[in-house]
């Protein structure tokens, strides 16, 4: 009994740390140790999926690794949604009375949960992210702390938050309304119904090494256990428990007055106990064949639909965060998880609305409304977890060209009335824009040279001028603009003051 | 106590303006801000020194200037403000040399002032230009204190009387609330106000810098300057300065490090001094950098360096 409660009290101090760490990136983030950070990010298993071939190998078989042996320990210890569903329930446990907190078993939704992992994994395959974007648990717990509790914790200190952004408020208290209700009902049920990434560990949790099973002999039938379940996956009539459903959370074991229940070392063929994975399935013979059939062809279907209705026109209303390459991969590769909104400190990252299509809806995109993008920082790509915002050394970073400017003279401040301005100059940090002498005036006027320019936005974030007289114009390619000229040294050797 | 004193010395240069006198002398004689100030000859009206490291440019400068307890009495709240305001290492030129602000804060507070504050409204994102520059460090290692400029909740409305273009600015609550302030920019060419010295530091004071840009941008600093509580010192950082590619800087090339310094209380004067002091290294007129004219005509000082008093040393 001792290690039990050792395990169970491990489970909620680590699932406390990693929730409680990642609610602080997402809600509080301010830009420092941005390392730390990535690597909790970077555990994820989903984005680690997306991004498999630019570092998440190593995530995704630590994850299937563990969930090999321990069981759907990912679920309960680095979840954050999944952690975030417990905390709820258990403080329902607190708030409801004894009679109507108890929960029974009930019947795996298979169809449902199986479907969706196919349609899932069929639609990823063929680099259709979308569905992941409104089913991964990560992206979804990082679209609310992003959108709501940032605003909040702004709200709080007294700051203005520029990257507020009232549409993707409201879907995420949507989302979390659901699953703040569910979760309180229902306990895990998201997780064994919907989540694909549940659904998937759940195939692999149902043979792992060590599993929570009951000891038939032992067993009285009390249903103390299954009333105490969250996941719903003990049924205590036969009695077995439903590994693919079971989060491992140790709750049953200490339930159990018997000491039926252990979470013990499933691989010994000679001492067979029976699970739910073996009895009779819902599903038989043709019956299961059409239903995967249909999945599949559901996924296929989603695929194509999405690929001819794609908008593949190039021009986009709206910058791609650096790094994100071509509008293609950002989609193929992005979950909107949100953590470079949270992480960028000049707030120009936002979610797209209707920008970069439907499908594009709350991806991350630039805004230069309140600020542009620092030459220095590279805050975003550190932060991606899934590499769709691909990390390259700084001074890359520095050329990557993620729009281009384009200046309007007869907006200028200079040509409109005649007096020195130059902030577009100040600001631009490879000098794409400089003041430049002009015949028949003696003040400086903005020239700008594109080719050079890598669309921070410094100018037109800058620009006094209404309407703006340099703006930067989104491309949905980014490449590197040409290395800055560098200007040579004046060689003058002073030695006085002059005056 | 010290907003009569202050009115009072806001009145008596507005006179002293009226009347031609010149107002540094009068200042000098005068109550002022920063108290009693023995108007003793000897302190010239100006200093310019080159050739040495920061702190010792500004210790020998301010010795001259005869001590800096002539302008910081003691349990006076103090601001020093530097240029940070953009994200750069100290060696890009492209903010106040750190070790000059240090020192400066060591200065103050040996003096007996009750606390320095620093900050710069910056172009660059703050906290990046806080920490890049060294300011940050510098200023805590010296005992004085960074505060926020990057919010408007941080500026208050203030009249500007005597302004032309730009009468009521949102200027930052430290300045307002201090009782003596120190100016030290770094000197640097500028793209748009052709150069950047003490009167185009004030746009770090000031919360919308996109009016200034779009108001005529040579007035608009010349205002500035006329806030009432001036500086009771300008101190040029030319230890480094950019010469090219002002005020943000593209490399290494765009600086030169001639380790200059200038120190006076007249900002007209200081910042004449610092434009021809950067002539030598790249062509540059007053006419160019013309808010500094129109600063003379808001009777803030004088271009006419012959007729100070000015102690030129070479370390």
């Amino acid at each position: 009994m001792h290690l039990y409660g050792f395990l169970r009290w491990a489970r909620r101090i680590i699932a406390l740390a990693v929730f409680t760490g990642l609610t602080y990136f997402f809600v509080a983030f301010s830009a420092k140790a941005a390392g730390i950070w990535s690597t909790i990010l970077g555990l994820q298993i989903v984005p680690a999926i997306l991004g498999i071939a630019t570092g998440g190998l190593f995530t995704v078989l630590i994850v299937l690794l563990l969930t090999l042996l321990f069981g759907r320990i990912y679920c309960s210890l680095l979840c954050p949604l999944g952690i975030y569903q417990d905390i709820v329930y258990r403080i329902g446990l607190f708030i409801r009375n004894k009679k109507k907190r108890r929960t029974h078993y009930t019947k795996a939704r298979n169809i449902l949960r199986y479907s969706i992992l196919i349609i899932v994994v069929i639609c990823v395959a063929f680099s259709f992210v979308l569905p992941l974007v409104w089913l991964d648990p990560y992206g979804l717990f990082g679209k609310m702390a992003a959108n709501i509790g940032r605003p909040l914790a702004y709200f709080v200190s007294g700051s203005k938050y520029d990257a507020w952004n009232l549409t993707a408020f409201l879907v995420s208290a949507v989302i979390l309304a659901a699953l703040t209700v569910t979760a309180y009902l229902k306990g895990r049920l998201y997780c064994n119904t919907i989540c694909p990434v549940g659904t998937l560990l759940g195939l692999i949790s149902r043979y792992s090494m060590f599993r929570v099973q009951i000891d038939p002999e032992s067993c009285t039938n009390c249903r103390l256990c299954s009333m105490n379940c969250k996941s719903f996956c003990i049924d205590a009539e036969k009695p077995v428990i439903d590994n693919s459903r079971c989060v491992v959370c140790f709750n049953c074991i200490s339930k159990c007055a018997k000491g039926s229940i252990r979470y013990r070392f499933a691989w010994k063929p000679e001492k067979k106990i029976k699970s739910a994975s073996e009895e009779k399935q819902p599903l038989r013979g043709n019956s299961r064949r059409a239903f995967l059939l249909a999945a599949m062809g559901t996924g296929a279907g989603i695929v194509l639909w999405n690929r001819f209705t794609e908008n593949k026109k190039l021009k986009i209303p709206k910058t791609m965060p650096p790094g994100a390459g071509t509008l293609e991969r950002l989609k193929d590769t992005c979950i909107a998880c949100h953590a470079c909104i949270a992480a960028c400190p000049a707030h120009i990252i936002k979610p797209a609305m209707g920008a970069f299509g439907w499908q594009g809806f709350l991806l991350p995109s630039v805004s230069y409304d309140h600020g542009f993008c620092g030459f220095d920082c590279r805050r975003c790509m550190e932060v991606c977890p899934s590499g769709a915002l691909q990390l390259m050394p700084l001074d890359e970073k520095k050329r990557v060209k993620i729009g281009v400017v384009k200046f309007m003279l007869e907006n200028c401040i200079v040509e409109k009335f005649g007096t020195d301005c130059g902030a577009c100059d100040e600001h631009c940090p490879v000098k794409a824009v400089k003041m430049t002498p002009r015949e028949g005036s003696d003040k400086l006027f903005p020239k700008t040279t594109p080719a050079l320019c890598i669309g921070c936005g410094g100018c037109e974030f800058i620009c006094p001028a209404r309407p703006k007289a340099i703006v930067v114009l989104p491309l949905s390619e980014q490449r590197l603009a040409d290395a800055p000229v560098i200007d040579a040294a004046i060689d003058i050797k002073v030695d006085g003051f002059g005056f | 106590m010290e907003r009569r004193h202050f009115l009072k010395t806001a009145v008596l240069g507005a006179v002293a303006g009226t009347v031609g006198l010149k107002g540094m002398k009068l200042f000098a004689s005068e109550k002022t801000v920063s108290g009693t100030l023995p108007g003793k000859d000897d302190i010239p009206d100006m200093v310019a020194i080159m050739g040495g490291e920061p702190e010792q440019l500004y210790s020998r400068a301010i010795q001259e200037m005869g001590g800096m307890s002539r302008y910081i009495k003691p349990g006076m709240k103090v601001v020093v403000k530097p240029n940070i305001g953009w994200d750069k290492s100290p060696e890009y030129a492209a903010c106040t040399n750190p070790q000059l602000v240090g020192a400066i804060i060591r200065d103050c507070l040996a003096a007996g002032a009750s606390q320095v504050k620093v900050f710069d409204h910056t172009c660059d994102h703050w906290r990046g230009c806080y920490e890049n520059s060294g300011i940050q460090e510098a200023v805590k290692q010296a005992g004085g204190e960074m505060v926020n400029a990057h919010e408007e909740k941080y500026f208050r409305e203030t009249e500007l009387p005597q302004a032309l273009r730009m009468k009521t600015p949102k200027i930052h609550e430290a300045l307002l609330e201090c009782d003596a302030w120190i100016n030290v920019p770094i000197l640097k060419n500028h793209g748009g106000a052709r150069m950047t010295l003490c009167m185009k530091n004030y746009m770090g004071i000031v919360w919308d810098r996109r009016y200034m840009h779009s108001n005529d941008l040579q007035q608009c600093i010349a205002d500035a300057a006329t806030f009432e509580k001036r500086p009771v010192l300008n101190i040029v950082d030319g230890y480094r300065i950019m010469t090219q590619n002002g005020p943000k800087g593209r490399s290494l090339e765009d600086v030169q490090t001639p380790k200059a310094l200038f120190m006076s209380q007249d900002i007209v004067a200081v910042d004449t001094a610092a434009t021809q002091f950067f002539n030598q290294f790249s062509a540059m007129t007053l006419e160019d950098a013309s808010h500094i004219l129109l600063a003379e005509k808001h009777q803030l000082g004088t271009t006419k360096l012959d007729t100070l008093n000015i102690k030129r040393i070479r370390l």
